[in-house]
């Protein structure tokens, strides 16, 4: 079926604007080159799970990236869109502005729902000033050091200014808490100043410059409470080996196995997305399963979808 | 107890709802209506049938309830600073004031969210919030007497939100009963979907009490943000004063606020006995930097020459708290300077591309000064978020008229721009005019599916956001 717009003139065009920061583009543009393309300009697009893959594929997979501890996640950061409905009709949603309260928050709804009401043809990003420089430290220690790093940043006026907190577990080295910040050149010693203040405090050492990072989509994505994430990704690390990594600002563990396949069994799936929801978390990614809805969720759902068929 | 005249409809009811609301918690004498009668707009008036004034959750659910299915509509009510006319029962009925659902009832500092009643002031959670070295950002103007639940309802902002983020960037999870009478949580501590399929809180927040009645939520903490400098400069015009914008929106010192103030605003102030001694003429520039002293410090020259280079008169900054107050003054007082001129102040909201600002500048002007009608600026310059302030008197049919007319040049103009009706105040019943101007038909027919799932009869706050949403 092609896709047909219900208002040509009111869908968002592809358009670059530097003054107010915002880009209008595929979604199945690439971070990288969304990058690529306002990076000359001292913007950048700060949320990054793997510079190689599609904003889409970024939406539906994790929701939150390293970046998501300043920005927030991708639905904070895309401030409209065109969307193709299930019948084959585009729409817009959103806005090209940053700030808006303008009838019902349609665009955040319909990005969460993993194409059952259709799915994206084009995004509008916010993008952010790109600093010229960037602060990157990891701290290494045990496990109470490292948690005591992390209560300690999430107590700190710093958290404001970092990209990523991210701990990193793994089932074959030790864990390490991974710092990042965007900054001005200039500025990278006053955070590796604070850096090394904060290994001190904590018990934490800073042994050796960051390795470079090897970026991927996780397969499977847990979003919960501060606290409660820490603890999920060591308990999954320690069960079913492979590497999470934590995003401490967020609440969220990006898990990826040590194989391809069902790392998980299902049933162990099955109680972890549960402590996830009891505290009004979820899961999301190819090992999530798809969330059987309630039946007063259901007729919701099939209420809107009648509606939107009209279109 | 004296007894007043009521509607049909709320008479029906009413021993029922006496059952429910105890005596001195239901108020229909017209002098206790007449306050519910108009939120911040003022001028707007729509009187309710009665007020319902619940004790707690459980009050409120029992309440909506009762009125499940019945002909009256009902609309909730927080402390009705609104701006946009969104607590006002606009076509009769019930008002649900929801001031006693004041409890905080945790603040966790350990996984940074904080769990309050719907009814909580803003600034209550501020302060109780300080002394454990944490905040909750969002910052509208009327925090001394707004609450959360209108901060939800409205998704509002603030000055410092251009940093921060808006209401819905900090809200994990909401608590509200449908008009099915069903108590649902979606979200929670954790800011996620829950046990549901789809992400339904979103559609909650910022939805004006259109969907549910709010109850709880979950709000999202943070620390403090280390020190504070504020600065403020003073410009010749409105194109030194757009550079030194965006100057500082995309600088990395990531200013924390960035407000303007148009040169009739700066004369109302110098002409008061509120003045402050900016230069008469000016446009006034308010920012903020915010953070770790190691690191906000070295910016403080930095953006001082910024603002000279742009073009400014003159720039002061300070870091001493009744210094930064000082400097913020002028902003403060003009809302009262401007019920002095006046009897009535309309602020409009909207927002638009920072590019446009001149623009959309000398349009207010030339309509307002065409009409007759003074006109004032206040932008949240950073978001792109105008505030004009139209001022007038509500006894005069053609000064209404006039300001009506200038506000619908205003909006079809931030449409044709490609700007938002609103950036924090929401739509109410004061510009649902404009909403099918700004959608276009498919965008309401999306958009008319949600309360159609909700609230179909629009029996809960009718006849806002859309013209459409008539109780029948």
């Amino acid at each position: 079926m092609s896709a047909i717009a219900a208002e040509p003139t009111r869908m968002f065009m592809a358009f670059f604007d530097p003054v107010d920061m915002v880009l209008c583009c595929s979604a199945d543009t690439t971070v990288a080159e969304v990058n690529d393309r306002v990076a000359p300009h001292g913007l950048r697009f700060p949320l990054v799970g793997d510079p190689g893959s599609s904003l889409r594929a970024h939406v539906a997979a994790i929701d939150y990236a390293s970046g998501s501890a300043r920005f927030g996640p991708y639905v904070d950061n895309i401030l409209g869109m065109n969307w193709e409905l299930p019948s084959g009709t585009v729409v817009r949603v959103g806005e090209r502005v940053i700030k808006s309260t303008t009838g019902y928050d349609l665009q955040r709804f319909l990005l969460h729902s993993d194409g059952r009401y259709g799915h994206a043809r084009d995004y509008v990003l916010r993008l952010r000033p790109r600093g010229g420089a960037r602060a990157e430290s990891v701290l290494h220690g045990d496990e109470p050091a490292l948690r005591k790093a992390c209560e300690l940043l999430l107590r700190s006026p710093w958290l404001h200014w970092l990209d990523a907190v991210d701990l990193v577990l793994a089932a074959d080295r030790g864990p390490v808490l991974e710092l990042a910040a965007d900054c001005a050149p200039g500025e990278e010693e006053r955070f590796a100043d604070f850096f090394r203040q904060l290994a001190g405090e904590s018990g934490c050492q800073i042994p050796a410059p960051p390795a470079p990072r090897r970026w991927t989509l996780p397969a499977l994505s847990l979003k919960t409470t501060l606290s409660e994430a820490r603890a999920l990704g060591a308990e999954l690390v320690r069960d079913f080996g492979g590497t999470a990594r934590v995003l401490v600002v967020s609440g969220v563990v990006h898990y990826l196995p040590a194989a391809p396949g069902p790392a998980i069994p299902a049933a162990a799936l099955t109680t972890l997305i549960r402590r996830c929801t009891a505290v009004g978390g979820h899961a999301s990614g190819p090992l999530a399963p798809a969330p059987t809805p309630s039946p007063a969720e259901a007729r919701w759902a099939s209420e809107l979808e009648a509606a939107w068929n009209q279109l | 107890m004296a007894s007043f005249p009521v509607s049909p409809e709320l008479a029906r009811l009413q021993a029922r709802l006496a059952a429910v609301m105890p005596a001195g918690r239901l108020l229909t004498a017209p002098a206790q209506l007449a306050g519910y009668e108009t939120d911040g707009i003022g001028y707007k008036r729509h009187r309710p049938d009665a007020v319902a004034i619940p004790a707690n959750a459980g009050e409120l659910i029992a309440l909506v309830r009762l009125l499940q299915g019945e002909s009256l509509p009902f609309t909730l009510r927080g402390a009705g600073t609104s701006l946009s006319g969104g607590p006002v029962a606009a076509q009769g009925g019930l008002i649900i004031h929801t001031s006693r659902l004041r409890r905080i009832e945790e603040v966790n500092s350990r996984d940074l969210y904080a769990v309050v009643e719907a009814g909580v002031v803003l600034n209550h959670l501020t302060e109780t919030l300080k002394p454990l070295g944490l905040c909750y950002p969002p910052d509208p103007s009327s925090g001394a007497a707004c609450t959360l639940g209108g901060n939800v309802a409205a998704n509002a902002g603030g000055a410092h939100c251009f940093r921060y983020g808006v209401t819905g960037n900090y809200v994990l999870g909401v608590e509200a009963v449908l008009l099915d009478g069903t108590v649902v949580q979606y979200g929670g501590p954790a800011g996620g979907r829950g046990a549901w399929r789809d992400d339904w809180k979103r559609l909650f927040v910022g939805s004006e009490g259109t969907l549910g009645a709010f109850t709880r939520f979950w709000l999202r903490l943070a620390p403090l943000p280390g020190k504070a400098w504020t600065f403020r400069a003073t410009f010749g015009d409105v194109e030194s004063a757009s550079a030194a914008i965006r100057g500082l929106a995309c600088h990395p010192a990531a200013p924390a606020a960035i407000e303007l103030m148009d040169p009739r605003f700066v004369d109302l102030v110098e002409g008061s006995p509120m003045a402050v001694g900016l230069p008469r003429g000016s446009f006034l520039l308010l920012t903020e930097l915010e953070g770790p002293s190691p690191l906000v410090d070295p910016w403080v020259p930095v953006l001082e020459e910024l603002l000279r280079a742009s073009g400014a008169i003159g720039v002061t900054c300070s870091d001493q708290p009744a210094q930064r107050d000082a400097l913020w003054r002028a902003r403060k007082v003009a809302g009262g300077l401007m019920g002095q001129i006046r009897p009535d102040y309309l602020v409009q909201d909207a927002v638009i591309p920072r590019s446009q600002l001149g623009a959309m500048l000398a349009l207010i002007y030339a309509e307002a000064d065409a009409a007759g009608i003074p006109a004032v600026n206040v932008f949240h310059a950073g978001d792109g978020n105008l505030h004009p302030n139209f001022l007038f008197d509500s006894r005069q049919p053609e000064e209404v008229a006039a300001v009506e007319r200038i506000c619908r040049r205003l909006m079809h103009q931030v449409i044709e721009i490609g700007g938002t009706l609103s950036g924090e105040h929401g739509i109410g019943d004061d510009k649902t005019a404009y909403t099918a101007a700004f959608f276009g038909q498919s965008g309401v027919t999306l958009q008319l599916a949600v309360p159609g799932v909700f609230n179909p009869r629009h029996q809960l706050n009718p006849l806002k956001v859309f013209p459409e949403r008539r109780f029948a």
